[in-house]
This record gives C-alpha cells, structure tokens and sequence, in this order.
C-alpha cells in the first residue's frame, strides 16, 4: 500500500481529540468520521490492512477542508492535508480520476491561454460548450452553489484577465522599496482581475516596482483533488519561473496561493536542492504580510465616515501559515474604518476551494456558521485575503441578503490611500 | 470484522432516527477507541438528541442484554469509553446545550455533550468560572469530566470535580431518571452525587448536570523557578505548602520537558535546569506581592536558581505556554505516548522521582516528567513506538511498577485520569478483594445486569 | 443469646463489654436499653464483634461521643450498642503532607488539640460538639460555618476503613487529594448515619492556621441591608471563611440581627483588606480582627443556638442561594401568622437556614405536622428542602425528618439493602426510616 510515506503521521495521532473543537466539519457533524483524529485512524487502519480501501472510506478522506484548523490544537503537530493529499491519491489511483479533472489538471490548466479562451467566448456570450466550463469552473472554485443561475454568473465573468489589464495601473511612486515579483493565482487573474489590478497598484504607490510573472495555475487545486502527479507537474514549471526572478518579494494576494508556494520544496527536486529551494521559497510573501511590514501608516486620506470592518483569516493564511496579525496590523490602522473583531475568525468558510459543491450539505452548514459570525460582529464590510473565500462568502451574503459587503483587503487598503501615492 | 447487529440496529434507529444510528463496518472502526491505547469496537453507534431517546436505548439495552458506553469527546486516558465487549456507543455530540447560567444561585446548568471550556468562556462573560480545568478542557465534555471525576493543574487549591457537582440527572439502566442534588449545597440521603462522580459511567447515564460555580479571583501571578537538582523543587512544594500557602497551581516540568519545549515551542525556559516549578498566586490584586515575595524566599531557602516573575498576561502566557504545550511536544519525540497519573503524598515526591528514574533505566524507557506537583499528582511520560512491540511491553512493564511504586509509597494508581480498562490489573495493587467487593455491591445496586460500560474498574 | 456469641462476651468481659444498668442507660438512645455495650479497641475486635453480630443478627447502634444520637428519625429497637470510643489511636500523622489519619472514636476536639501545635487544623466546626467524634460526625455529616469555605466532609476527607455490616473491615480512598481509583466508597460513608458500616478509621486533609481572621459585624434591622451588604461580596473571589447572620422573628417583627462576614487573611494583608473592606460596605458595619484561636472562641459562641432542649424543634432548610432572603421573609409572615417567636441562624453564602421553634402543650401534634406540610410546599417552590434536624423525641413519629423526592428514595433502601441485608445496623434515624 503506497499510503505508507503518511504511516508515520498518523501512527502519531495520539487520538487525544483535541482537533475536536477547532474541526468545522465535526463542528457541524458531529462524526468521528469528520474529524482529524477518525481521519487519521481510517487512514492508518487502510494502511495496516484493517479496513479496505472501498467506497466506504470515501467521505471521510474527501469531506475535510484540507484547512488544517486540526493543526493549530493538534499536539505532534500532524499536517492533516497531507494526510489525506495522499489519501485522495491512493483513492483516484484506485478507483478512477473523473473525467473532468483530468480534463482540468492535465490539460485545461496546463493551457493558460486555452482556459483564457474559453472565459472570453463565455463572457461575449457565446454559448458554446457552455455547460463544460460550468463545471470546470466550479471545480476550480469559481462559482458558489448557484449553479442553476451559473450562465448567468458566467456574464460576470470578465472578458479581459489580469494579465490583459496591467497597463491599467497608474504609474508608481519614483522611490522604489524593492522590486515584486507578482504571482498571479488563476482565482485572481481570471475571475477576479479588479483585486489583482487593486493589489498591484497599491504596490506601485508603495514604491514598489512591479512585474507580473508568466505563472501557471500554483497546483493547490489539483493537490486538493489528490492528482499529486499534476502537483508536481505545476510546481516544477512555477519553480523554474520563480527562479529566473530576482525580485526582492514573491507576492500574491491569494492566501492560498501564497502558502502551497511555500509548500513546493515537497514536490520539487532540484540538484543541490536545499539552498535553491530555500532561496525561492524565503522571498514568497503574501500581499497582506508585505504591507503589514512596510506600510508607513500615515499616508491615508482622513475624511471618511466611520465604517465597521472585520475580517476573515483564510485558513490558509491562518492555519497553513500561521498569519493572522498583518491583516489586523492593517485594517486597524486605516482611517475612517472601526476594525471589529469576527468571531471564530479563523473559521474555515467552507469554500476550500470547490468544497462547496462537492459536498453541498456540510459546506453549507459551515457558511451558514461564518456567516452568522459576521452578523453578529455588526461589521459593514467583511475582508479577507483569499479569491476563493471571497466568492464563497460573496455568494452567502447575496443569499442571505447580510448588509454587508464582501472585499478583498487589497480593495480595501486602496479605496483609503491618497491617489497617486 | 464484527458484522453489524442488524436486530439491535433497528430497534435503535426505532428510537433514534435512522440519521442518528451508525453501524458500517467502517463506523464502528471510527468509534472503536478513545485517548488510550485500549480498544474495543461497539456494535452500533446512536446520537440520541434528548433525554426521552437515552431512557429508550438503555431500556432496550436492558431488556436485550446489551451494553451500553456513553461517550463524550472521548480525551479519556484508561479505555473508559472503549466498547470493550460490544454494545451500544451513545454519544453526546447533539446535546451540547448550556442549559442555565445563575450568577445569583452561583450554578449553571448543563446538557452532558458541553465542552468544559465552552462553559468557561460563557461563564466568564459573568465574571465567574467553573473551577476544574482538566488539560483537555477545550475538548472534553462536562459528562465525561463527571464521570471521570476529572482534575487538573487548579484542583490543589479548589478540589476536583466532585467538589464542585452539586447534582446530576441520570438515565439508569432500568431507564428510569434520577435527578440527585440540584440547586441546593446538600441533601440528605446518601451522597449519590458524590458516588456518581467518578464512576466512569458504569452507573448509568449522565443526562443533566448541576454545577457549581465560582467568581473568578482578581488577579493572577505567575513564577517560573528553576532548580538544579529535582529535590530541591520537589523539597520547594512540601514548604511552601506547609507554609500556608496554597497557590492555585503548582507545576513541575523536569529537564527533558523543558528541553522539548525550548527545542519545539521556542520558549525562553533555562534549559539546563533540572527541573522548574510554574506556580500561580491568585485572590485579591494587593494580597499577591507578599505571596509572591514568600514563595521566592522558600523556593531560595531550598535551593532554587533562577525566579522569573511575569509582570504582564503577555509574559504570563508565555510562561505558561510552554507547561501547557509540555505533553505536546514530548509527542514529537516518537510517534506514541503513554501517560500516567499516579499519586503520591507530596512529601514523597523525592523519592518517587528518584526510584521512577530507576524504574525507567531498568526498563530503558525514555520518559520526562510534569507533576501537578502540589497534589502529588505525577505524570511521567513515556514516548515509544507502538509498532514496535519489545519496545511496548517494556513500557507496559515499566507501567505497572511505576503504579505499583505509588501505591508502595502510600499514593494511588490514578488521580485523575481513572480507572478504565488500562489499570484494572493495577486496582489490585491498591485494594483487597473485601475492598472491591464492597465497591461491586455499589454497582450491583445501580446496574445489577452489568450493562453500563461493562469491563471497567474492577479487575 | 447464641453460645458462640455468649464465648464473645466472655472473651472481652474484663475489658470492653459493659452488661451494668448503669452504664447500659447511658448509652440509650430512644427508650429502650441496649443488652450490652460494646467498646472494641481495636478495628480487628469491632470487626469480630461484627460479624457475631451479623451471624446472630443482633442489632447495633454506633456510638460515637453520643452528643448527635438524637439526630434524624425515630431509632428502631436493637440489642447492643457499639461504641467507638475505644477507637481513639493516631495512626498516621503528616503534618508535612497536610494529612492524618485517625481512628474513628478520637473527638474533633481532641485532633484539634493536638494538630494546634503544628498550626494545622481539620477545616469543620460544627456545632455543639465537645463531645463528638470525628467518626460520629463524618457518619451524621455535620457542618459549621467554616463550609462555605473549606466544604464538607465530602471536600476534606481522604479516605478510611469500615466494618460493614458481615463484619468484613474494608479500606477505601486514600490519602491524596486525588484519587480516582475506582468508585469513591467515602462520599457513600459521610453522612450515612451508621446505617451501612461502622467507621473505624478516617484520613484527612489539613489546613494551616490562617493567620489572621478579619471580620465585619452589622447590626441591622432591615434584611435588605443585610442582603445587600451579603450582595457586595457575593460576586467576589474574597477568602470569606464564615458568613453567618442571626436574627429572631417575633411576631412579625425582627429582633436582634446580626451578621458576621469572617475574611481568613494573611498577617501582613490585613492592612489591605481593612481599607478594601471600608470602601466596598456602604453600610454601617464594625470591624474586628482576631488571631485564629480566638476567633474560634468567638464562634463557638453560635453553638448556643444549637443547644436543642426537649421542648424545641429544629429545622434546617436548604435553599438555592438567592432565596435566603425570601424565606426570611417568608418566615417573617409566618411568625406573624403564628403569633410565634422564631428564631433563626443562617449561612448564606450556602443557602442554609436554621430555624427554631418552640413547642409547648398548647402545639398539639396535628398543627406541626400542618406546619411542616406547609413549609415543605413552600420550600419546594424554591426547589430548596426542609429537614427535621432535631425535636422531641415523642414528635418524631409523626414527622418525615428528611426532605426526599419519592423517586430517589427507593435508591437510598437499595443501597442500604444491598449493605446491610438483614438489618444489622439498627434502623429508623435515617431518610424514610433507612
Ligand atoms: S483539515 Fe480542516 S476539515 Fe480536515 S480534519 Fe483538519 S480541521 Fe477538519
Ligand atoms: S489533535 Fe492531533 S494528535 Fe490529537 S487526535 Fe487530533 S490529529 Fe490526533
């Protein structure tokens, strides 16, 4: 059983359940199945042969978050997400990868360009093959559940990506704080291009100069569906890319992004591997981190009415990484914003990705929980720092009518600078 | 593998709802263990929702033979909640409800599935707290504190749980329901509520508690005293208590937790101590200067090096970080952990220290130690591989003659983690057979059909 | 008698049985005069004496210092009494370990003597009880003030060992804090009254001196001015050590109130808490401060209240903390009603109240139990409890003693029938007559 490089992980599970309270999905269960511990003991009984690798097992090692919240209380520090990477993989070795997300992993996201053509002929409203990029797009996180009203959401997505609108940013400030390498994550390139655009001229005002980096998808989608071999794929050919940069900062603005790059020294081998990879990996910083270092606090405009805003810590952020100050550092200290706390902030949002449709009832009982947190934190605007999270809680409050709106903290942080710099 | 009961699956889902009754193969696997190394697997899982659905199930148990093990969070460290001979599992996860708080009557009300620090945090909105603090309180349920008759690092100066249940709702294995104490500080009769408490669940099932609560003490000082030999730390404890003062924790760490912990927390504790105490002062904000000043003077007379005082909950958090993430790390050392709970008077922590270090060379078993050094409570712990199994019966050797070390010493088996399956052989070192007997006529009383968790605490 | 029985008799003449009249009627609880008094020296006798007992179903009453025999329901006849005064060895004293072990015919009073030198003391004074053992009263659960603090017998004591009603001598609990080896046989032993087994030996944990003891007096006719100073420490964390408040109802009217707040401090804090103390009571209160012996001087003052003649009777009503005051008031109305005089001693930093009554020939029978009713239904209300702590002896049948929820007792005659099947330990004081 080719589980058996995960067999040290979880024979050091001491079952002492302490994942119990920070798990949403045995949050909102209650199921041994639904928690690290259980997932850990199914996945070791699989490898000792006491349980066989049937259909059975299937929602125990798909309905996890990968979100590692487990983590943060789990005393031999066991990263559940590689658990059951792994366990998805032994899984679709065994049974079948779909159709489709090999369609997606080994080609589609291979082919920038291809997938970029699909998006246009989407948004100019050519309906053909409509129904297929429906469902490519959902894998991919794109769309919430609403997938009745999906063609009509596919008019909101946009006709030019990221890359096409990088001269819309206006020029920088003359002095230069270091040179940015920006890592633009599909989520953002191709679905939300106005936060890449926001991210990147907050940079330039900065000082920053900034070039746009030719990248590939980062790989955390096909990880998160257990083709490690697509993984390895995505990462070498980022890796390469990163490599040629001599840029000061790896930035992304997708907190998700920013901690499975870090994530690459796991999937990549370079001859004299330690220092290379290191190089590469210590520049990767997320935009939020970056701007919680550097920004001089002063240089907001003042004259805003007060508004209430919170924030959610995208669990990659929050528990993959352990950074959950530099959006606080930020927020609090722009003008005319009351930062609120949000209960159990850290709280996955049940977006992971395209969790959401892929297991409609447990994603929606954990949205349901994020989102009454955010109406009782009484914030007007809800940040956070991840393009996935803010498509899934985007489309919660719609539904629920919450009179609060959904931005990323790039947008955020803009909309308060003084224009020009 | 055990095929499922399809008979008593039926009649459960009759009762529970087929959403709430569990029974694959791969469900029962899920349910076969709890903190502890024993294991057993039930034959059918339920989740009742209320009261009316646990009085059905044990009825039916009763009626059909049938054991029956209620679960919380199952964090227990003994197989307390393991279904050592089949039966039915009720958990507790949709019953979780708060049911009361009343500052006024100084109780809270509880539904069995409540996490303890669940509770603590609601309570602390009213400015009071629910006194035991067991290490897994962010996880473990108020039932499952209850039945355990859990401890923690504050029970030297508050007590353990059973001092602070002041009564309890139970389904009993006639399925009948008893509520014992309540509202009110006693009642006449015999202490069934004390009885209860601590009686891992092989009375019945706990459905209600009523819970004493305090106010939370005003402030808090928090030390950490570094010694270089372990009998000065332990010498330190005796002193300080018999000097009247009782701090509100007193832990000790020896030198290869605080290795651990500097190595994987990054934690600023002197590495080459053999040993640190961590006490904490708590009461009125102008009592503790004077507390303070008395036990780094005790601590010094006995030899201590090094006194840090945090001064703000900043540094307190870090002085506490690394005692509380002590056992954590020790888990990084190797992959599986035992540890052990036994007790001792505290003036012959010294020597029981010393001879457990004997014990663990004889054995060649790699251990560190943290006490809850004011009750005497001791835990070493042993990291092994459990895949490796010359190595786990030395541990399971090592084990028994660390128990019966305690006992020899005038201490118990277990103060807090309980009996469970683990040290049913271990009872014996402690208590005559008269001794049992008379604690089986208990059970006889309550459970004469032995349906409630049956296999536990007695040998 | 049975011959082997009469051997046994033989056996302890000279030493430890008592057939004399003299003695016999001294210790006789109810009307009728044991056979013989027994006083076993050591555990291993009580236990051979036990179980001629049980062989011969002979029925014992325990016998401790003989100053609570009186508590709880009517005694049953039985045939000898067993005395523990006897049982009067120091087995195991700790002083470093804050623990001691003793038999169970050593009194309160004598351990108390004898840890003082070491500035320790077993955490209890309940009332009236010169005389009393530590076994007796770990059998009747009694408790003073000093509850609110340092609890029960369920809070301090360790561990033992007891001569069931077989005659088999069992061991349980231990001498740690924490203990949780199997079930918890203590807690069944407190307060049971010497209906399940004899105890023979006790372990507890001590507590040091406190240093100094600092407390407020209020004298104030209005109960909202008691209540409302109670009010400003309720929700704190202060070492209060004892609160009692005394007060008597005539007529409707209160008479003599006093409330005494104890705080158990350090030396060198009582500066402190002096002026904590005057910003925090509003009210008119006086103040005092008194090393611990004397101060116990000054509680042992409480006891008179406890000091029951054959004409009154004493109640004990158990409520949840926040209906103290109205059951004060309750009982204002009633003394009104009653045209009587009650008088009343409570703590009510544990929801517990005192209340005496006089009884003389005008009371016939009838309006008690009336009373009683009365006061039970009003109780329950509250969910609180009202007991019989003591009256005379001739009222006693007429009177359910103890407060129980019909459901619970059939657990309690479970127990005691699992423990004591054939009725070895006489019958009678204990709930429903157990
Ligand atoms: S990764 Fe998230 S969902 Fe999965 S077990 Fe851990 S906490 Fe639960
Ligand atoms: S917290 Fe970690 S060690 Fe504990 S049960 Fe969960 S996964 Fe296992």
């Amino acid at each position: 059983m080719e589980l058996d490089n995960v067999y040290d992980k979880v024979i050091s599970c001491s079952k002492c359940g302490f994942c119990q309270p920070t798990c949403p999905t045995y949050l909102v269960s209650g199921l041994e199945h639904e928690v690290a511990r259980g997932r850990h003991q199914l996945v070791r009984s699989i490898i000792e042969e006491k349980l066989p690798m049937n259909k059975d097992v299937k929602n125990t090692i798909f309905q996890c978050l990968m979100c590692n919240a487990c983590y943060t209380n789990c005393f031999p520090k066991i990263k559940t997400d590689q658990v059951i990477a792994r366990a998805r993989y032994e899984y679709i070795k065994r049974f079948g990868q779909p159709q489709l997300q090999r369609y997606i992993f080994k080609y589609l996201l291979r082919h920038p360009d291809t997938l970029g053509r699909f998006l246009k002929m989407a948004s100019v409203g050519k309906r053909s093959g409509i129904s297929g990029l429906v469902q490519v797009l959902r894998i991919l996180g794109w769309f919430g559940k609403n997938i009745a009203n999906a063609e009509k959401l596919l008019d909101k997505i946009p006709f030019k990506s990221l890359r096409e609108r990088a001269d819309e940013i206006s020029p920088g400030q003359k002095t230069v704080r270091g040179k940015v390498a920006y890592f633009a994550g599909c989520g953002i390139n191709f679905a939300n291009p106005d936060i890449g655009l926001a991210t990147l001229q907050v940079l330039k005002q900065r000082g920053f100069q900034v070039e746009i980096l030719p990248n590939y998808c980062c790989g955390l989608p096909a990880y998160a569906y257990g083709d490690l071999d697509s993984v390895k794929w995505f990462a070498e050919q980022n890796f390469a890319i990163l490599e040629q940069t001599d840029a000061d900062f790896i930035v992304t603005d997708c907190g998700s992004c920013t901690s499975f790059l870090k994530e690459y020294h796991r999937f990549v081998n370079p001859p004299d591997k330690g220092d290379r990879i290191e190089r590469v990996l210590n520049r990767v910083i997320d935009f939020t981190h970056l701007l919680a270092d550097t920004e001089e606090f002063a240089e907001y405009k003042t004259n805003d009415d007060k508004q209430k805003i919170t924030f959610h810590d995208p669990c990659h952020l929050a528990h993959h990484l352990n950074e959950k100050q530099s959006s606080r550092k930020v927020l609090s200290n722009l003008p005319g914003l009351d930062f609120v706390e949000l209960n159990e902030s850290d709280f996955c949002c049940g977006g992971a990705g395209s969790y959401n449709i892929a297991h409609y009832d447990i994603s929606r009982k954990i949205l349901e929980r994020k989102l009454n947190n955010v109406e009782s934190s009484g914030a007007d605007i809800l940040a956070t720092a991840c393009p996935a999270c803010i498509i899934q809680l985007a489309w919660g409050v719609r539904n629920t009518r919450l009179p609060v709106v959904v931005k990323h903290i790039s947008q955020v942080v803009l909309e308060k600078s003084i224009q020009g710099k | 593998m055990r095929m499922a009961n399809m008979g008593l699956v039926k009649q459960c889902r009759k009762i529970c709802g087929k959403k709430n009754v569990l029974h694959r193969p791969i469900d029962l696997l899920l349910y076969e263990y709890d903190a502890s190394m024993e294991k057993g697997r039930p034959d059918v899982i339920v989740f009742p929702e209320n009261t009316a659905q646990i009085q059905e199930i044990v009825r039916m148990a009763s009626g059909m033979g049938v054991p029956v093990i209620a679960r919380g969070s199952a964090t227990n460290l003994c197989g307390g909640t393991v279904a050592f001979s089949g039966g039915i599992i009720i958990e507790f996860s949709r019953m979780k409800n708060i049911l009361e708080i009343n500052v006024e009557d100084q109780l809270a009300i509880v539904e069995p599935g409540v996490y303890n620090l669940d509770l603590q945090n609601a309570l602390a909105k009213y400015g009071y707290t629910f006194a035991p603090d067991p290490a897994s309180q962010k996880v473990s349920t108020l039932a499952g504190n209850a039945a355990m008759n859990a401890g923690g690092p504050h029970c030297l100066k508050y007590g353990v749980t059973v001092n602070h249940v002041l009564g309890l709702e139970m389904v009993l294995p006639n399925g009948e329901l008893l509520t014992i104490g309540g509202r009110v500080s006693t009642a006449p009769g015999y202490d069934l509520t004390g009885i209860m408490n601590g009686s891992e669940g092989t009375f019945g099932v706990i459905t209600k508690l009523y819970l004493k609560i305090i106010p939370i003490p005003e402030s808090l000082k928090t030390m950490l005293i570094s010694f270089t030999e372990i009998e000065h730390a332990a010498n330190s404890v005796s002193s300080i208590i018999a000097r009247g003062i009782i701090p509100a924790t007193l832990e000790y760490m020896d030198n290869l937790c605080i290795r651990t912990v500097v190595k994987s927390l990054k934690v600023d504790y002197p590495v080459d101590a053999a040993a640190v105490l961590i006490i904490e002062v708590d009461g009125p904000a102008f009592t503790l200067d004077e507390q303070v000043k008395e036990i780094e003077s005790i601590c010094k007379e006995n030899g201590a090096t090094d006194i840090r005082l945090a001064t703000d909950d900043n540094e307190r958090n870090t002085l506490w970080t690394g005692r509380r993430g002590a056992l954590g790390a020790m888990t990084r050392l190797k992959p599986s952990i035992v540890v052990f709970d036994g007790t001792v008077p505290r003036n012959r922590l010294p020597e029981a220290l010393q001879r457990i270090d004997e014990i663990s060379k004889k054995f060649n078993l790699q251990y560190g130690t943290l006490l809850h050094a004011g009750d005497g409570n001791i835990h070493p712990i042993i990291v092994y591989d459990e895949r490796n199994s010359e190595e786990t019966n030395r541990v399971n050797i090592g084990c028994q003659e660390i128990m019966k070390l305690c006992v020899e010493l005038g201490g118990t088996i277990t103060g807090e983690h309980g009996v469970g399956r683990e040290k049913i052989q271990a009872m014996k070192y402690l208590f005559n057979p008269e001794d049992l007997h008379a604690m089986k006529k208990l059970k006889t009383v309550f459970d004469p059909g032995n349906i409630c968790n049956p296999g536990k605490i007695f040998p | 008698m049975d011959n082997s029985f009469t051997k046994l008799i033989d056996k302890l003449k000279n030493r430890n049985i008592y057939l004399d009249k003299n003695t016999l009627s001294r210790y006789t609880t109810g009307k009728v005069a044991p056979f013989a008094v027994i006083e076993p020296d050591s555990p291993q006798i009580m236990s051979e004496v036990m179980r001629e007992c049980y062989h011969h179903k002979t029925v014992v009453n325990i016998w401790g210092g003989g100053s609570h025999q009186n508590l709880g329901g009517q005694l049953q006849p039985y045939d000898i009494t067993l005395s523990t005064k006897c049982l009067n060895k120091v087995i195991d004293y700790e002083p470093d370990n804050l623990t001691l072990t003793v038999e169970s015919g050593n009194t309160l009073t004598g351990i108390q003597n004898r840890i003082k030198a070491d500035n320790l003391f077993l955490p209890m004074n309940p009332p009236f009880s010169l005389s009393a053992t530590v076994g007796g009263l770990a059998a009747s659960n009694k408790f003073g003030s000093f509850a609110q603090y340092y609890g029960t017998f369920r809070d301090f004591m360790l561990g033992g060992k007891a001569v069931l009603a077989d005659g088999q001598l069992i061991r349980f609990g231990g001498k740690t804090v924490k203990n949780v080896a199997g079930y918890d046989m203590t807690k069944l032993f407190i307060g049971s009254m010497g209906t399940i087994g004899l105890l023979t030996e006790l372990t507890f944990k001590l507590i040091p001196f406190p240093e100094k003891i600092l407390s407020v007096h209020l004298l104030a006719d209005n109960p909202d001015i008691l209540r409302s100073a109670l009010g400003k420490i309720k929700h704190t964390a202060y070492p209060v050590l004892s609160s009692v408040l005394f007060l008597d109802l005539e007529d409707g009217t209160v008479r003599n109130p006093a409330l005494n707040i104890d705080f158990q401090v350090r030396e060198k804090d009582v500066k402190n808490y002096q002026t904590e103390i005057n910003r925090i009571f509003t009210q008119d209160i006086t103040m005092s401060e008194n090393d611990f012996t004397e101060y116990n001087k000054r509680v042992k003052s409480y006891d008179a209240f406890f000091d029951i003649d054959d004409s009154e009777i004493l109640y004990e009503w158990i409520v949840p903390k926040s209906q103290i005051f109205g059951l004060l008031s309750y009982l204002q109305k009633e003394s009104e009603q009653l045209n009587r005089n009650i008088k009343v001693l409570s703590y009510p930093g544990m929801g517990i109240l005192y209340s005496k009554l006089t009884t003389d020939e005008k009371n016939d029978v009838s309006a008690l139990v009336t009373l009683l009713t009365a006061r039970r239904q009003y109780v329950k209300s509250l969910r609180g409890l009202i007991n019989i702590k003591q009256c005379p002896g001739q009222l006693k049948q007429h009177f359910d003693m103890w407060d129980m929820a019909g459901d619970q007792f059939k657990w309690h005659k479970r127990i005691k029938h699992e423990f004591d099947p054939t009725g070895i330990f006489a019958a009678g004081r204990f709930v429903g007559g157990i």
